[in-house]
């Protein structure tokens, strides 16, 4: 197995800072006070010309013109993103399942079969999605505005788990992110679903939150232990 | 020791072969590689990219080398998969940028320092300087839309300074072409000058290209259109340098010598062991290639391949900082423009009607490169590690401006 803590805690070869070279950043400073800008202003140029490209532009996009309820479009955006979501967090399970196995468990972190359990339940909330977006005469193959920014929001989460490089403890803090930004979402779901007066398919919403509070509270347990062990690995190192 | 292209044994080819695992290797650390291992395996990318751009040219022009360009192609293709897979994941496209342009100022100043024609080591440092400000244009971008410091990147090797701005870079078509050397009388070291440059402009084109529109922000969007023109100038630049009279097969000898000077270079630099075996392995696979393509140039064309590489080759590519040398010529050549294939100072003479017209039409609304640097200065940690930032201040209801002046 590899070792779980070796990224933070081994001395290496990190070549990025600049105190290594400090004769070179001392000339690169130097350089500076001879060859001056050569346009004027300051950073507010950049924000000027984001308003101006923000105030010309349409939306990133826009809920589909089928025959749905207008009043029913917020919770189906919001319906579209958790199914998006739940599913690729599904895949990032299966990645993290992965990282245990190429890395072994560690004391006080997830076991396999707790991983697999959690993937598990991710699924049943991407099932749970789309079963309700079309009990609310949605089209669960749509990508929503809303899963289309989350997924932007997410992109590196998944970028960190399927890098080889990375540690099951790597993994784990990425997973953190998707744990918050879904409990919350669930939540505002939740939100939206009761101003439709739907009382099933809340209780249904707020079940799956409920589960989501249990994956976070996990992940902050494992990640918690985590530390303990790179703290351990650390002075071990000295 | 130098390089002899003819004599040096190599890999056959019936002898040079992969498979996908070895194709897909572990990548270089964006943390822990030197960054100049960084920049050769950039510029090699480049090197293999346009070998395979001038190979299905050819094909497309030629029937008889269809065959063997379709065999020695395909050996490239694998190779520029071995080295572009080495670069990581967690090197973002505009980190990748960072070094790109650091190729563009490192090679280019060794290659200008080292070439043997005055004029054209003249162009050489011409457009140094341009990619040396292109640099502090996109190091500006990083620290202003994602608060990062390029020099991570760079690790002192190159400065992070304003050269030729780039708004006064772009010029009229007709005023980037350039004299091109005689290919009966320039030395082979001018022929692989001017083939590696080239190549590293047209690939730095290209992926500015391909990873421009993936920015969200609409000041990198600019920034990158902006500077892929730029750089579409330099090919045309660096590609009029080359003699136009030079046969298909000669050209193609001269590109797989330029593919084996490149790795040899690299080779000769190289501190890192895993890294090294891997431009052995190349050159040794290049070497098979120039005798190939040597042989069918003596058997279509009837003359001695040794009147194309005519010498051993000793000036590697030295992947140093050229920090002095790129200064001075900042100091003494940054006002230059260009009138045709000449040179010309921009504070005594005029530039041609045609750039001062494409230029103004082209800057009339937006100008990207000055908006995203406007009084930028690189510091350690970036701008936000050494001031007050404040409180930014509200544009609600403020017409935005068209952009900074130069």
């Amino acid at each position: 197995m590899k070792r779980q803590a070796e990224n933070s805690t081994t001395p290496g070869n990190n070549h990025t800072g600049l105190a290594p070279h400090a004769k070179e950043r001392d000339d690169m400073v130097r350089g500076t006070q001879e060859f001056a800008p050569t346009s004027s202003g300051g950073p507010d140029q950049i924000a000027r010309l984001r308003i101006a490209y923000a105030r010309a532009g349409g939306p990133h996009g826009t809920m589909s013109a089928a025959s749905v309820d207008v009043a029913r479009l917020p919770v189906l955006d919001k319906l579209g993103a958790r199914l998006q979501f739940e599913r690729t967090g599904t895949r990032l399970y299966d990645a993290l399942i992965s990282k245990l196995d190429a890395y072994g468990m560690f004391d006080g972190g997830p076991s396999r079969q707790q991983l697999l359990e959690i993937r598990d339940q991710e699924l049943g909330h991407a099932l749970l999605a789309q079963e309700l977006i079309g009990a609310l005469g949605g089209d669960p193959t749509m990508v929503t505005p809303c899963a289309s920014l989350q997924a932007t929001t997410s992109r590196g989460i998944i970028d960190v788990l399927v890098d080889p490089r990375t540690s099951l403890m790597d993994g784990l803090d990425a997973i953190l992110v998707a744990e918050l930004v879904d409990q919350d979402s669930w939540a505002a779901l939740a939100r939206s679903a009761e101003a439709l007066g739907d009382a099933g398919m809340t209780a249904k919403i707020t079940q799956a939150q409920q589960t989501e509070l249990q994956h976070l509270k996990k992940v902050r347990g494992w990640l918690e232990a985590a530390d303990r062990i790179r703290a351990r690995a650390a002075t071990e190192v000295h | 020791m130098g390089l002899d292209l003819l004599r040096d044994r190599g890999t056959s080819i019936e002898r040079q072969r992969f498979h996908w695992k070895e194709l897909v290797g572990e990548p270089i650390s964006k943390l822990d590689a030197d960054a100049l291992t960084r920049v050769r395996i950039i510029l090699m990318n480049g090197i293999e990219s346009e070998a395979n751009r001038f190979g299905h040219a050819a094909a497309r022009l030629f029937p008889a080398l269809q065959r063997p360009l379709a065999v020695i192609r395909r050996i490239e293709q694998h190779q520029q998969t071995l080295v572009n897979w080495l670069l990581p994941a967690d090197q973002t496209p505009l980190e990748t940028t960072i070094g790109y342009e650091q190729v563009a100022i490192e090679v280019t100043a060794s290659v200008a320092s080292a070439e043997p024609d005055p004029y054209m080591a003249a162009i050489f440092r011409f457009g140094l300087l341009e990619d040396f400000d292109h640099m502090y244009r996109f190091a500006a971008l990083m620290d202003r839309t994602e608060g990062k410091d390029a020099s991570a990147l760079l690790q002192g090797y190159t400065d992070i300074l304003p050269g030729r701005p780039t708004a006064v870079e772009h010029r009229h078509p007709l005023d980037d072409l350039r004299s091109p050397y005689d290919r009966r009388r320039a030395d082979l070291l001018s022929k692989l000058h001017a083939l590696t440059i080239m190549a590293g402009e047209n690939q730095t084109h290209d992926y500015y290209m391909t990873i421009g529109p993936m920015f969200a922000d609409p000041t990198a969007r600019l920034l990158y259109a902006e500077i892929a023109s730029v750089e579409e100038q330099h090919v045309t630049q660096y590609e009029s340098l080359i003699d136009p009279r030079e046969s298909a097969l000669e050209k193609w000898l001269l590109h797989e010598a330029c593919e084996a000077y490149n790795y040899w270079s690299c080779l000769e630099f190289e501190g890192d062991r895993r890294i090294r075996a891997i431009w052995e392995r190349m050159l040794d696979y290049e070497l098979g290639h120039v005798q190939a393509v040597a042989r069918l140039f003596e058997d279509h064309e009837r003359r001695d391949a040794e009147q194309v590489l005519d010498r051993v080759i000793r000036e590697p590519i030295r992947y140093v900082s050229h920090r002095d040398f790129v200064r001075d010529v900042l100091r003494a050549e940054v006002n230059l423009g260009a009138d045709g294939s000449d040179l010309i100072d921009r504070t005594r003479d005029h530039e041609p009607e045609r750039t001062r017209r494409y230029r103004a039409e082209l800057n009339a609304e937006i100008q990207p490169s000055n908006i995203v640097a406007a009084g930028w200065t690189w510091q350690p940690g970036g701008e936000l590690a050494a001031r007050d930032t404040g409180t930014r201040p509200d544009f609600n209801g403020v017409k935005p401006d068209q952009g900074a002046k130069s």
